[in-house]
């Protein structure tokens, strides 16, 4: 490849991705992925969706008092925020979805759902409620990275690191309220050793 | 610290480590690898270029949480700028590796006005974001799995080093640096703003900044 072609293939990615982080629409404004890639987004909504009905049932939780009567406001701030964050990720897979001629995604991830639900019941206090937080932001994380190397379309490799970027900064929010290392994987304690890389063990062992 | 827990840090958050790495295609040949190689010395000289400003940084009056934060952040980017050597030799065994600091933001790093712990943890912050950021849009760009499963595993630590600098920041303006604590109490939640839980992510989709934060592939390539 000549240093012009090179140089082009640099500049097209890096106008697309301001242009598309300047908008914030990501690929929906009629990107359409390849068979494979919407599969994966298929999945990755789902997974949203999931994210998104936790953190409604967690902030319930925390609204009726079951948590405890003083909930801290950085908290409410916090599930408040990530809940909007991470229904608009839902949002920008679905218009890629709906652009490509598929259904959009409405229901919530049905492997894990029953076990996010069940964890969710069991919470008493406010470090469980952001333990399972971080568990799920982990989970997403992982799986999307995973996801990445496999994608192909620009505009979705660059959604799903846009992605990438916020859940990570969730996490290291999350871990910090924890008092853990606000840099790591999980709730791994040690900033140094990160969990194994199966993206379900983090909630398969549930 | 053990080899093996070294490249977990680097290539394990998230992606799997060796394990998902092993599954990945092999280089590409010929055309792309120019272009990837050219990257992933951008993405070294980056590397170095944080591991000098924290050094900088690390030259200063810091407060205790700050400094052990930046004393763990700039293993990391030693860390980080290792492996991305070690894939640029891995995509083409005649590349040379880069080792110096990325030449577009050097003088912006002699130059940083570091008089306040505020300064400088904006200072770093931008650091941080820079380096975020050219990682972000390289990712739709370098061709080879294994370098992009690399990249985005790097930007992740490095978007977790910008959400923190960004929570440090915020409460130093707010007046509240006794809340910057390694490791912070959780018992003190409920001292924190309640601003705290939305200022670390600003947006929803990572936003990537000017073409003035980012660093093209030419700016950290061997020649």
């Amino acid at each position: 490849m000549t240093g012009r072609l090179t140089r082009r293939r640099f500049l097209g990615a890096t106008g697309a991705a301001l242009a598309a982080t300047a908008c914030r629409d990501g690929p929906g404004g009629g990107t359409t992925g390849r068979p494979g890639e919407l599969d994966g987004i298929d999945h990755l909504a789902g997974l949203e969706r999931l994210t998104v009905e936790t953190y409604t049932a967690l902030r319930e939780l925390a609204v009726v008092g079951r948590l405890g009567a003083l909930i801290p406001p950085a908290v409410v701030e916090f599930v408040t925020t990530a809940t909007g964050r991470h229904q608009e990720h839902l949002d920008t897979w679905n218009r890629t979805l709906v652009a490509a001629g598929r259904q959009d995604v409405t229901a919530a991830d049905a492997r894990f759902k029953p076990r996010v639900e069940a964890a969710v019941s069991r919470l008493v206090d406010i470090p469980g409620l952001l333990t399972l937080a971080l568990r799920i932001e982990d989970h997403t994380s992982r799986t999307y990275l995973e996801a990445l190397p496999t994608l192909a379309t620009p505009d979705t490799i660059r959604t799903a690191g846009q992605i990438v970027a916020v859940d990570q900064a969730h996490q290291a929010y999350l871990r910090y309220l924890l008092g853990l290392s606000p840099v790591g994987s999980g709730t791994v304690r040690d900033a140094t050793d990160f969990a194994p890389a199966d993206p379900q063990a983090s909630l398969s062992t549930w | 610290m053990p080899e093996e827990l070294r490249r977990r840090e680097v290539l394990g958050l998230a992606i799997g480590g060796g394990i998902a790495l092993a599954g990945l295609p092999v280089s590409p040949a010929g055309a792309d690898a120019t272009l990837d190689v050219q990257i992933l010395q951008t993405a070294s000289s980056l590397e170095a270029l944080a591991v000098a400003a924290y050094e900088r940084v690390l030259a200063s009056e810091l407060p205790p949480a700050v400094r052990s934060f930046a004393d763990e952040t700039l293993r990391r980017h030693g860390a980080h700028r290792k492996a991305f050597q070690e894939q640029t030799t891995a995509v083409d065994r005649a590349a040379l590796v880069q080792d110096a600091p990325n030449g577009k933001f050097l003088p912006a790093l002699a130059a940083a006005d570091l008089s306040t712990p505020a300064k400088l943890v904006d200072f770093l912050a931008t650091v941080e974001k820079v380096v975020t950021d050219t990682y972000l849009t390289n990712l739709a760009v370098v061709q080879d799995a294994r370098s992009k499963a690399l990249v985005a595993s790097v930007m992740a630590v490095e978007a977790q080093h910008l959400s923190h600098l960004r929570l440090i920041g915020f409460l130093m303006q707010a007046g509240a640096p006794q809340l910057v604590a390694d490791p912070f109490p959780p018992a003190r939640m409920r001292d924190l703003p309640h601003t705290a839980g939305r200022v670390p992510f600003p947006d929803g989709l990572h936003r990537v900044g000017g073409p003035e934060l980012v660093a093209e592939p030419s700016s950290g390539a061997v020649r």
